[in-house]
């Protein structure tokens, strides 16, 4: 399997928010290409301390499953256990600790030439390829759901349409029932030029598409910076914390791996 | 608007129908009923059979479909009865025989005022019941396809699709400023899309595969409709897989032209989807049990959206790849995921792991999958709807070598490939490739 060259920036913001809920993170440099990299983006949900509690757990526990599963083990069961094993660390701090809250997560792992990704939540992933943007996860919130009961008949639509619960998540890393997670049917291949970004809903509710697009599109690290300065520039009334790593996909860089100053697994 | 849905079942064709010989000429939408037992389900025969006189088959784009000879025999039946009117009864001339000839003209005046007029009604996509059944001779086994055969139609029409970028067109959009009027039909009349599609019964008894495009030629209905196009897959461990696949295709080409164009394209699917599942619970409710996958894409603005139920395959060719944009619903998967969620349970044999979790005609329907962005479309984008018959056979690598053809060459290719190999047990293949110019 080919190894490809992968360049990982990451960028985030605060907002209006008191507090920073979001977190992101990236598997260590020296485990590629043996373990392949994953990059997770993860939003807190709940109060204050809570929401980024739950949020730097999951990104934690996910990188840590990362770091000492099998590598040999497809892409799409490696990214689910590691989100299982986040969930059941999640679960019991929140019987231990007594916070209620939870967090989405969106998490990619490059695996040679190969690309699998999981969605929880209302966060987003996207791949740019050959100039076009195509968000691959489904997210997970009740809107979307009343929908499609109401276009079956389950459900009243103007019920559906105008449900309070419509922005509410669908699934979160501590939902209390299980929920069977969003993730891709099998790996995909990554070609040369191939960008993936994983973001927060407080940068796709602040910028559109084009704007993302043209961010991702920006050479070497500068699309994360691109996105968040952008939002910042917005400054939108409750504007939301903001968070997106860009994962790019490039053979013409002189080293393996490749990463800018925002690679961190915490601010 | 094409729908394909072949049958060598004897026992479903129980009408004599008739056909047109041609379904569309300028534009108007392109229905070519290839089975019996879906045009039994429309029960009108013998409508219009003045529609003989209008053109060619609209199978013209699709290759690879293997009812054509059907077609052809057919069509040269329906001639003989649609042209052949009595002889005027002989009788010396009197006072009021002038009348005849008069009545005569205002007659043919009406029906053609009455053709047209429906014909503007429905412009995008003719629901299926406007189009004249087809009488189906009495049925023959399935040729197999030799391998490295082409499959094409023996009628075809040339696609009337104008190149997105040719000095003609940019001659024309000089030209608007002075005649701007004149030439705006000319200019968006032109798509900018192109379609294949293609289909094989393999070693099946039956062809229970279907699969339905809406007008792709003409660029002002694309604007003011979209494009849709939909493969459906018989559950063959159900009884009347066909049944439900054709009932589900014949519901979104009639539905398709009355939903509001207006609605957001995964809206419109979305109902189009819920109305299909109606038509093939009826079926179910009156004794059947019948079901079938649907997957299912709309281009509007240049922008995709797609839904799936069951296991076909959406797919996204890109800049050399392949993408699958859907979620499959097979008991393998879920099975994973409850799996690895409770460590509980038995996993599923190889078998099972295939086994359908929802479907169209499925009471209690509740998992469907969509694309909840529309993806905007650029140039050379191929998109691919496909039975399990098609990626059963041939890994991505295999499909991905014929998609730098034009889509009815990929498609008539691909379904060469898969009967090329010749698999014990091979299953209904069907693939539609629209492409974005």
């Amino acid at each position: 399997m080919r190894q490809m060259k992968i360049l990982i920036n990451g960028a985030r913001g605060r907002g209006a928010m008191s507090v920073q809920q979001d977190k992101y993170g990236v598997s260590e440099r020296g485990l590629y290409p043996a373990r392949g990299r994953m990059a997770v983006v993860s939003d807190g949900v709940g109060g204050l301390q809570a929401g980024e509690q739950f949020s730097r757990l999951a990104v934690r526990e996910m990188l840590a499953a990362h770091g000492s599963d099998d590598p040999d083990r497809d892409p799409c069961e490696r990214l689910a256990d590691a989100y299982l094993s986040a969930r059941r660390k999640a679960l019991d701090f929140e019987q231990s600790s007594g916070l209620e809250g939870g967090a989405t997560v969106v998490a990619a792992l490059m695996q040679g030439d190969e690309c699998a990704f999981l969605s929880v939540g209302d966060s987003r992933i996207y791949l740019l390829r050959g100039g076009g943007l195509i968000q691959l996860n489904r997210e997970q919130t009740m809107g979307h759901r009343l929908d499609e009961l109401a276009a079956l008949g389950l459900t009243p639509r103007e019920a559906a349409e105008h449900s309070r619960y419509r922005n509410a998540l669908a699934n979160n890393l501590c939902e209390e029932r299980d929920q069977p997670w969003d993730q891709c049917p099998r790996p995909f291949k990554l070609r040369d030029g191939d960008k993936l970004a994983l973001m927060t809903d407080g940068i796709f509710k602040a910028l559109d598409e084009d704007e993302i697009s043209r961010a991702m599109a920006l050479p070497g690290g500068e699309g994360a910076r691109a996105m968040a300065r952008a939002v910042k520039e917005r400054d939108l009334p409750n504007q939301d914390n903001y968070t997106v790593l860009v994962v790019a996909v490039n053979n013409n860089t002189r080293d393996d791996t490749e990463e800018g100053d925002d690679n961190q697994h915490d601010e | 608007m094409t729908i394909n849905t072949t049958s060598n079942d004897v026992s479903k064709q129980s009408e004599n129908l008739q056909v047109p010989e041609t379904a569309q000429a300028d534009g108007a939408s392109e229905a070519a009923v290839k089975s019996a037992q879906a045009v039994a389900a429309d029960g009108e025969v013998g409508d219009t059979p003045q529609q003989a006189d209008e053109g060619t088959p609209a199978d013209e784009a699709g290759s690879g479909e293997t009812t054509t000879d059907q077609v052809v025999n057919t069509t040269a039946e329906v001639e003989g009865d649609a042209g052949s009117t009595p002889p005027p009864p002989s009788r010396p001339l009197t006072g009021f025989l002038w009348v005849l000839p008069v009545l005569a003209l205002i007659v043919a005046v009406l029906v053609i005022f009455l053709r047209r007029r429906r014909h503007n009604d429905s412009q995008l996509s003719e629901p299926a019941r406007d189009i004249v059944p087809r009488r189906v001779p009495s049925p023959r086994p399935a040729a197999p396809q030799k391998a490295n055969e082409p499959v094409v139609p023996s009628t075809r029409i040339p696609p009337r699709v104008v190149p997105a970028s040719t000095n003609g067109d940019s001659a024309i959009q000089e030209q608007s400023s002075e005649t701007e009027v004149a030439n705006e039909a000319e200019i968006s009349s032109s798509s900018a899309y192109c379609v294949g599609f293609a289909q094989t019964q393999g070693s099946r008894a039956d062809q229970e595969d279907s699969y339905a495009i809406s007008n792709w030629r003409d660029g002002n209905v694309i604007q003011r409709q979209g494009l849709l196009a939909a493969v459906a897959d018989g559950i063959g461990g159900l009884d009347d897989g066909q049944i439900a696949s054709n009932t589900l295709m014949r519901s979104l080409c009639e539905e398709f032209p009355r939903i509001d164009p207006d609605l957001p394209a995964m809206d419109r699917l979305l109902e189009l989807m819920a109305r299909g599942q109606q038509e093939v619970l009826r079926i179910n409710r009156a004794g059947k049990r019948c079901g079938t996958t649907l997957v299912a894409m709309l281009i509007q603005d240049d922008f995709l959206s797609t839904l799936s139920v069951g296991d076909s395959r959406i797919a996204l060719y890109r800049a050399g790849t392949l993408l699958q944009l859907n979620r499959e619903h097979v008991l393998g998967r879920e099975s994973d995921e409850q799996q690895a969620m409770t460590r509980e349970g038995p996993s599923p044999n190889a078998r099972q792991r295939g086994a359908i979790t929802s479907y169209i005609g499925m009471e209690g329907l509740r998992q469907i999958d969509r694309t909840l962005n529309p993806i905007r479309l650029v140039a050379g984008d191929r998109v691919l709807l496909m039975s399990d018959g098609v990626f059963g056979t041939l890994n991505d690598d295999e499909i991905i070598a014929f998609l730098n053809r034009k889509p009815e060459d990929a498609a008539r290719e691909i379904i060469n490939a898969v009967e090329a190999r010749k698999k014990p047990h091979q299953d209904n293949a069907t693939i539609v490739i629209v492409g974005m110019n």
